[in-house]
């Protein structure tokens, strides 16, 4: 019995180590390779460490390039849609999850749905809004672009959450007197903390890492954008390779905060995960 | 006094519900019912639409591009299935337990699902491209190929590329999932039949694997879903190119949307409404298959 299970462990081993290996290959790669200077990373070959460390990617980027800029952009879009989401997604969890009005169930099939509806679709119509709105040329058209498309994942999420707290306690402050907001604001939301950290945390990551949608609505603005729209307007623009070496630095530098918050709070990233999707 | 109440907790529950109906309106409503008026129009994004009834549609339907690009979409998400899915459910049932070292693992393999799909296409990009990339180097410093291997200029490689990306990010996601799935089966199972002789093999086809069955429809629908989504690994990492020969329905539409001359926008609505229709229909089964009430708990 033992000695099948350590024959066993061999080859078990082995593909945990390959796709461990696999995993971190890329990010390793950039890592090593932003320090690297440009004649050296574009001169390929098998090496994964620098010859010599170079550091003058980074202050390029950080200077030359805008990317201070950049990473301003994205903290603000990020932290900015996170707080509008844990707001304005708590709000609208508590009704949705205790309140008796007409419409609910509508409106809850109608969130389900739309969570899946592709972003592509929705993005030249708000462009347009934004651009009669007057919104175009700010960061907040992407905070609120940012917040209001991912808002039905989240209120689902919160809603669940919410629904899981014992109605036991607000039957009890009813009686007390308290008026339906009370009871969301100083018993249920107070008690719905893990939730709105896990759903703050994936508004900021998604904010964090979006693409499509601060590249469509930056089109007409290079100041707003945040770091990986920058990163990447660099691959189109006229330079071509010769500022490989600056795309990569701006890749570390849109990876590694990110890579940080989530091994700190990667119980909290996971939670989202499981309390979103898995209810069979 | 109690009817007060209860119009007054009404009104609380309409405040309360404002901010997302507004945003909601907004962002997604207005955008839909924009793209169906357009869709019989055609549109340049600045001057008036002139009405051109069905007609959008009816390019749609002989446009070959496009089909390439559902059938693209469509390839990519088959892949992605047969790929992630058994890897995933493979790597969750081996870190499935409480030593140190198994939430390491869990820990690294769930990484790439917080980075950006398009920095981590740009990092691919490079480690693909032919001349520079260390992908080449290695193979050519082994001595396994003595020219560089066009990976991204040939679309049957770069497609590879494509999904290799995919499952680099989405694999950790799914074994996620099938984890928080193994971990509700009762331990007791496991011990009796443990004692009952059952190896580990056994264990998990007559266990492990019909107890998460109810997974299967979620992580189907959510592998269809990503990849109508699917846009930042291939824009990045070849355009849609060589051609539109790896392009994607999302690509696609974003480009006559963002990047096209003449009146392609009319167009693109008439794509995005078709889209839209896939993806509710998808929803919608979804919601069928797995009989999962929003916002219930268990």
């Amino acid at each position: 019995m033992t000695r099948k299970k350590s024959l066993w462990n061999i080859p078990i081993g082995l593909f945990l180590i390959i796709w461990l290996l696999f995993t971190l290959f890329p990010l390793t790669y950039a890592f090593f390779g932003s320090f690297k200077n440009n004649i050296e990373f574009l001169a390929g070959g098998a090496s994964l460490l620098p010859e010599q460390w170079d550091f003058s990617n980074y202050d390029y980027a950080w200077k030359e390039a805008n990317f201070a800029r950049y990473t301003f952009n994205s903290l603000f879009i990020s932290i900015m849609s996170a707080i509008l989401t844990i707001a304005i997604g708590s709000l609208a969890a508590f009704p949705l999850s205790r309140g008796r009005f007409f419409g609910k169930k509508l409106l809850t099939g109608v969130l389900g749905l739309v969570m899946f509806i592709p972003n592509v679709v929705l993005i030249f119509p708000i462009f347009k809004m934004c651009q009669s709105l007057g919104l175009f040329n700010s960061l907040w058209s992407m905070v609120i672009t940012q917040t209001a498309t991912g808002l039905p994942f989240t209120v689902m999420l919160i809603t669940s959450y919410m629904s899981g707290i014992s109605r036991e306690i607000d039957e009890v402050a009813k009686i007390d007197g308290c008026s339906f907001f009370r009871t969301f604001s100083s018993i249920v939301l107070p008690l719905s903390k893990p939730i709105l950290a896990t759903t703050g945390l994936i508004a900021f990551k998604n904010a964090w890492n979006s693409y499509l949608m601060p590249l469509s609505l930056s089109l007409s603005n290079p100041s707003i954008r945040p770091l990986t729209v920058g990163v990447l307007a660099l691959k189109d623009s006229g330079e071509g390779i010769s500022s490989w070496n600056i795309m990569i630095a701006g890749s570390v530098l849109s990876i590694i905060p990110i890579v940080i918050v989530y091994l700190f709070l990667n119980r909290y990233f996971i939670q989202g995960i499981t309390a979103g999707s898995v209810k069979g | 006094m109690k009817s007060l109440k209860r119009s007054n907790n009404g009104l609380q529950i309409f405040f309360m519900l404002l901010p997302l109906l507004v945003l909601f309106s907004m962002f997604c409503l207005y955008p839909l019912l924009y793209s169906v008026y357009y869709s019989f129009t055609s549109y340049d994004g600045i001057m008036p639409a002139t009405f051109v009834g069905i007609g959008n549609y009816v390019r749609m339907l002989g446009d070959t591009t496009w089909w390439g690009t559902v059938l693209n979409t469509f390839q990519f998400t088959v892949m992605a299935y047969i790929i992630q899915v058994p890897i995933s459910l493979f790597l969750a049932v081996l870190v499935n337990n409480n030593s140190k070292i198994s939430s390491f693992f869990r820990t690294i393999f769930f990484l790439p699902n917080v980075t950006s799909t398009a920095i981590i296409g740009i990092i691919f990009f490079f480690m693909f491209s032919s001349y520079n990339g260390i992908v080449n180097g290695v193979l050519q410093t082994s001595g396994a190929i003595s020219r560089p291997i066009e990976w991204l200029a040939n679309p049957a490689l770069a497609k590879w590329i494509i999904i290799l990306l995919n499952s680099w990010s989405n694999v950790g996601f799914f074994m996620t999932l099938f984890l928080s799935a193994i971990q509700k089966i009762p331990l007791e199972l496991y011990e009796s039949a443990t004692l009952d002789g059952a190896g580990r093999s056994a264990q998990f086809w007559r266990i492990t694997l019909p107890l998460i069955g109810n997974m299967f429809p979620v992580i189907t629908m959510m592998v269809i879903l990503n990849a109508f989504q699917l846009f930042d690994s291939v824009k990045v990492l070849t355009g849609g190119g060589p051609g539109s020969s790896t392009s994607v329905m999302a690509l696609y539409i974003y480009n006559l949307f963002f990047n096209s001359t003449g009146a392609q926008q009319g167009y693109a609505s008439a794509l995005s409404v078709a889209a839209t229709a896939i993806t509710a229909f998808v929803g919608f089964l979804y919601y069928a298959i797995t009989n999962r009430q929003f916002g219930k708990n268990d």
